[in-house]
C-alpha cells in the first residue's frame, strides 16, 4: 500500500457543531460538490441529534453508513466532545471521520487506537474560544491543525496494521527462529545497509530466509551487494 | 567509532538524569567530546538542569526530529558552557506523552531506524560518547534507546520493591537485546543511606550484598555505590536549580569509578577488534 491509497481511505474529517455542520477538513474534493455536501449535512444533522447530552462522550461511535450516497457508499465514525465550561453546557462538537465503506475491514482493527488518537488530539482544543452563539476563527485554525495531525496519525496506523513484518518491529523480531533472529538483530544495527560479503556463509544462508519473508532487500553498489533491512 | 551509554531505570526518581549529566560532564572535563540526548519523553528534566543558551521557543527537540523529515541532526544539537559537551533536549512532557500514546508501532520502528542512523552521524561529527538519559520502564521508546547502547547503566535506589522490579526488567530486556551487539551492562546503587549506627549498617550491607550477588548472576556488573548526598538533594529543592556542573563535584569519585570501568571495557573491546 502506498500513501496515495491511504489518502483515499480517509476521505474527510468534519467538525459538526450542535447547530449543524459548519466546518469540513477536505481531504478529497469529490465529496464536496454542492449536492454531496447537502447530503452529508442531512446525515450529519441526524447524527448530531443522536450525539447529545445523553450520548457517551469521548467514545468512538459507529461506523454508520451514509445511505444517501448509494452510488459510492461511505461510512463514518463519530466522536462527541462536550466543553465542560460554564455557559456552554448545551454545546457539543461531533467529529465525523468519513471513509469508503469498502475499507471497513481496515478500520475495524484500529478502532481502539483511533479513539485514543482522537482523545489525545482534542485535549489541546481551547473551548474558551466557543460561545453559545459563535466560535472564534482561531478555533477553526486549531481544528484545522488537529485534523491534519489526526489524518497523519490514521495513515500511520493503517500503514502499521499492514506492515507488521519488519526487522525494526521488535515484537516480530523476537519471534523469529534462533538464527534468523540473531541475523536480523545484527542487520538492524545497519539501517543504511551492510555489504553482503561481510557476512559468513552460514549467515548468507539464513539471509535467504529473511529475504523470502520480505525482511531485507538487496541492492547493487560500487562496493558490492548491499543488504538493506526492511 | 564512539560509545553510546544508555542510562535507565525501572522507575522514575532513581536519579538517571543527575547520573547522566554527572557522567557527561566528567567525561567532557577529561577531554572527550560528549553529547547527552534527553530520551525521557515522559518526564524530561535535562532542560531544568542545564539551561539552553537560546530561547526555549527556538529549540528543536529530539521528538521533533524523530518525526520530521526536514530537520537535520545539526538543528537539534545545543551547546553548553562546557565546550565539548552538547545536548539534545526533549520536548515538554505534555508533547512527549502524546508521542508515546499516539504514535503507532510503525512510527516507533521508523524512529528506531532514524535513531540508529543518527547515532552514526553523531560519531561522524566527532562525538566520542553519546549519553542517553532514557525513559524508565519498557516503552517502545526506552527499548529503542537500549538498542543503541554499547554500555548501559541501570540506576537503582536501594529499596526492596525497586530492586525486585529491576530483576524482572533486566531479564525481559536482556532476552530482547541478547546477541544484538557487544554490550556491557553496569548497575549503580544511587543515593545509598550513610550511617554510623551499627544496626543500620548491618541492615544496609546485608541488603546490598544480597542484591549484588543476584545482579551479578544476571550478567550485570555493579559499577559503583553513590552515597546519599545531603547537599545535592537540598539543592534539587530549589525552583531554579544551579548549573548542574556545581552539583556534580560531590559525585566525582563515584563518577570516576564508573568512567574507569567504561574506559576499561572500551579498551577491551578495541583489543577484541570490536
Amino acid at each position: 500500500m502506498n500513501m496515495v491509497q491511504y489518502l483515499e481511505d480517509v476521505v474527510a474529517i468534519l467538525n459538526l457543531e450542535s447547530s449543524g455542520p459548519n466546518f469540513y477538513h477536505n481531504l478529497n474534493s469529490e465529496l464536496f460538490d454542492i449536492q454531496a455536501k447537502m447530503l452529508y449535512a442531512s446525515r450529519a444533522i441526524i447524527l448530531c441529534g443522536l450525539a447529545n447530552q445523553r450520548s457517551p462522550e469521548k467514545e468512538l461511535q459507529g461506523p454508520v453508513p451514509v445511505t444517501e450516497l448509494s452510488s459510492s457508499p461511505y461510512s463514518f465514525y463519530y466522536f462527541q466532545l462536550r466543553p465542560h465550561l460554564k455557559g456552554l453546557q448545551n454545546i457539543h462538537l461531533v467529529i465525523g471521520l468519513i471513509f469508503k465503506t469498502m475499507n471497513k475491514k481496515k478500520f475495524k482493527p484500529i478502532e481502539d487506537e483511533l479513539e485514543a488518537i482522537l482523545i489525545s488530539s482534542f485535549e489541546s482544543l481551547d473551548f474558551s474560544l466557543i460561545s453559545p452563539e459563535s466560535a472564534d476563527p482561531k478555533l477553526k485554525e486549531q481544528l484545522n491543525q488537529i485534523f491534519e495531525n489526526i489524518f497523519v496519525e490514521i495513515n500511520s496506523l493503517l500503514e502499521s496494521s499492514n506492515s507488521e513484518k519488519s526487522i525494526f518491529n521488535l515484537g516480530f523480531l523476537v519471534n523469529l527462529s534462533g538464527d534468523e533472529s540473531k541475523l536480523a538483530k545484527k542487520l538492524m544495527l545497519f539501517p543504511d545497509g551492510l555489504l553482503l560479503n561481510t557476512l559468513s556463509i552460514d549467515e548468507q544462508n539464513t539471509l535467504n530466509l529473511l529475504e523470502q519473508k520480505g525482511l531485507i532487500e538487496k541492492h547493487e553498489s560500487d562496493e558490492g551487494i548491499v543488504i538493506i533491512p526492511q | 567509532m564512539g560509545t553510546t551509554i544508555t542510562i535507565f531505570s525501572t522507575r522514575g526518581g532513581s536519579g538517571k538524569t543527575i547520573t547522566s549529566v554527572s557522567l557527561a560532564s566528567t567525561l567532557s572535563k577529561m577531554g572527550y567530546k560528549v553529547i547527552i540526548i534527553d530520551g525521557d519523553l515522559e518526564a524530561p528534566s535535562l532542560i531544568h538542569l542545564i539551561k539552553p543558551q537560546k530561547p526555549v521557543a527556538d529549540l528543536n527537540y529530539w521528538t521533533d526530529y524523530l518525526g520530521a523529515k526536514n530537520l537535520k541532526v545539526e538543528d537539534i544539537i545545543n551547546p553548553t558552557k562546557l565546550s565539548n559537551l552538547s545536548i539534545i533536549y526533549s520536548s515538554p512532557p505534555e508533547i512527549g506523552k502524546s508521542f508515546l500514546s499516539k504514535n503507532s508501532q510503525r512510527w516507533w520502528q521508523n524512529a528506531l531506524r532514524k535513531s540508529l542512523t543518527t547515532q552514526k552521524k553523531l560519531y561522524e561529527i566527532g562525538y566520542d560518547f553519546i549519553i542517553i538519559d532514557n525513559q524508565s520502564g519498557t516503552s517502545l521508546n526506552s527499548v529503542n534507546n537500549m538498542i543503541l547502547a554499547d554500555v548501559s547503566l541501570l540506576v537503582v535506589r536501594p529499596a526492596s520493591y525497586g530492586v525486585g522490579a529491576a530483576e524482572v526488567f533486566i531479564q525481559e530486556m536482556h532476552s530482547l537485546l541478547k546477541g544484538m551487539k557487544p554490550r556491557k551492562d553496569f548497575f549503580v546503587w544511587n543515593q545509598v543511606p550513610v550511617t554510623d549506627n551499627p544496626e543500620e549498617k548491618t541492615l544496609l550491607n546485608h541488603f546490598l550484598s544480597k542484591w549484588d550477588v543476584k545482579i551479578e548472576e544476571l550478567g550485570i556488573e555493579v559499577a559503583t555505590v553513590i552515597p546519599f548526598d545531603h547537599m545535592l538533594n537540598l539543592q534539587l529543592l530549589n525552583e531554579i536549580t544551579n548549573e548542574i556542573f556545581s552539583l556534580t563535584i560531590s559525585m566525582n569519585s563515584s563518577m570516576l569509578e564508573i568512567v574507569d570501568r567504561i574506559l576499561k571495557y572500551q579498551n577491551q573491546q578495541k583489543r577484541n577488534g570490536n
